[in-house]
């Protein structure tokens, strides 16, 4: 059969999901920070009253809030990125919510809400879809994430790229996992007498 | 009585390979198998020196919109400085960190593979080791490279579609 045949009719439930750390649209983006740095994850799901996701913060997004803090400019949509479209990038930062140096650290970005601040758009599929859909989102959408979602709607894990890896390497343990670590080609002495 | 062994017959020339065939179940298998790294796309990287200041690193992987930059010094691999660097040792400190060198944040020594070798092993270091980048070095110990989730999602989903 193979993997080709396997990513069609296996199910997304079967993956490693990694997990989901949410948090309400009015959570302070210092907290949601602080949240990653707790659970080191890369992407935390904003949630409504109803748990169900409404917006995503990940680690891409804040680098270019660091650097845009420190720039001071208005929020720019690189060409090629596709974790954002335009309409759900987040609303630039005014000069006014800037602090006295205009880089992050004086505490006032901080305590912005991070609804403010997280992509809206946020790619979510269910337990029982196939892993292909997986793999089709992440290269059309060119996404890490994708947010896993129950019967119900609610996110119940995260995956991407590190359960699609551990997927592949369980499909072929003899070539993936069995691997000598990073060596020299060459040595610099003679082995032996 | 000892017993005569009994070569092969004149002429005649066993392959010991005859019957080892190699039967894979799908492309991606033979692939990992038997292509190498080089097969696949491996630039653009991008490098800075260890010297670079962090907000300067940072605003370079904003503006090409990448997840890792390469440490080198004359093409030797030093370190590595991606998103989770940013998140785990930055963050909460990107004012007073901002102007630090990024050698004094980035991971050292990371691991690597080298062009030669097979894709499986980059990613046994990603689906094992939990690594998101590899660099790739020449045989020489230069680097030539960086594989990611995207260039590796590319590379499973061309495999999938043959």
């Amino acid at each position: 059969m193979g993997l080709s045949q396997d990513i069609l009719t296996d199910q997304i439930s079967v993956l490693d999901l990694g997990q989901v750390v949410t948090v309400k649209p009015g959570a302070t983006l210092s907290r949601t920070i602080e949240l990653m740095r707790e659970h080191r994850v890369g992407c935390v799901v904003i949630v409504d009253d109803d748990n169900r996701p409404i917006g995503k913060f990940t680690e891409r997004l804040l680098i270019r809030f660091l650097v845009k803090t420190c720039k001071n400019t208005s929020a720019s949509n690189p060409s090629g990125d596709s974790e954002t479209g335009d309409a759900e990038m987040p609303d630039p930062i005014s000069s006014q919510a800037l602090s006295s140096s205009g880089v992050l650290g004086g505490g006032q970005i901080l305590d912005d809400p991070v609804e403010k601040h997280m992509y809206r758009h946020c790619t979510c599929l269910r337990t029982t879809d196939p892993i292909a859909k997986v793999i089709e989102c992440m290269e059309a959408e060119k996404l890490r994430y994708v947010i896993v979602l129950d019967e119900d709607g609610h996110p119940v894990g995260i995956t991407g790229f590190s359960g699609l890896m551990r997927y592949v390497a369980d499909h072929f343990p003899r070539q993936v996992k069995v691997q000598e670590p990073a060596t020299k080609l060459y040595l610099d002495e003679r082995e032996g007498a | 009585m000892r017993r005569k062994r009994r070569g092969p017959e004149e002429g005649e020339f066993q392959d010991p390979l005859k019957n080892y065939a190699l039967d894979y179940d799908d492309e991606l298998e033979r692939s990992l198998t038997e292509d190498r790294i080089g097969d696949l796309q491996i630039e653009p990287f991008t490098t800075i020196h260890p010297d670079t200041t962090i907000e300067q690193t940072m605003v370079k992987m904003v503006e090409l919109d990448i997840g890792c930059v390469l440490v080198v010094d004359d093409q030797r691999l030093l370190g590595i400085f991606s998103e989770r660097d940013v998140l785990l040792k930055v963050a909460d400190r990107f004012a007073e960190m901002k102007d630090t060198p990024v050698r004094d944040v980035m991971t050292p020594e990371p691991s690597y593979v080298h062009r030669p070798d097979g894709p499986a092993k980059a990613l046994n270091l990603m689906a094992v080791s939990g690594f998101r980048h590899v660099p790739i070095l020449n045989v020489d110990d230069k680097v030539v490279g960086v594989l990611g989730p995207r260039r590796i999602t590319a590379y499973l989903k061309n495999h999938f579609e043959n």
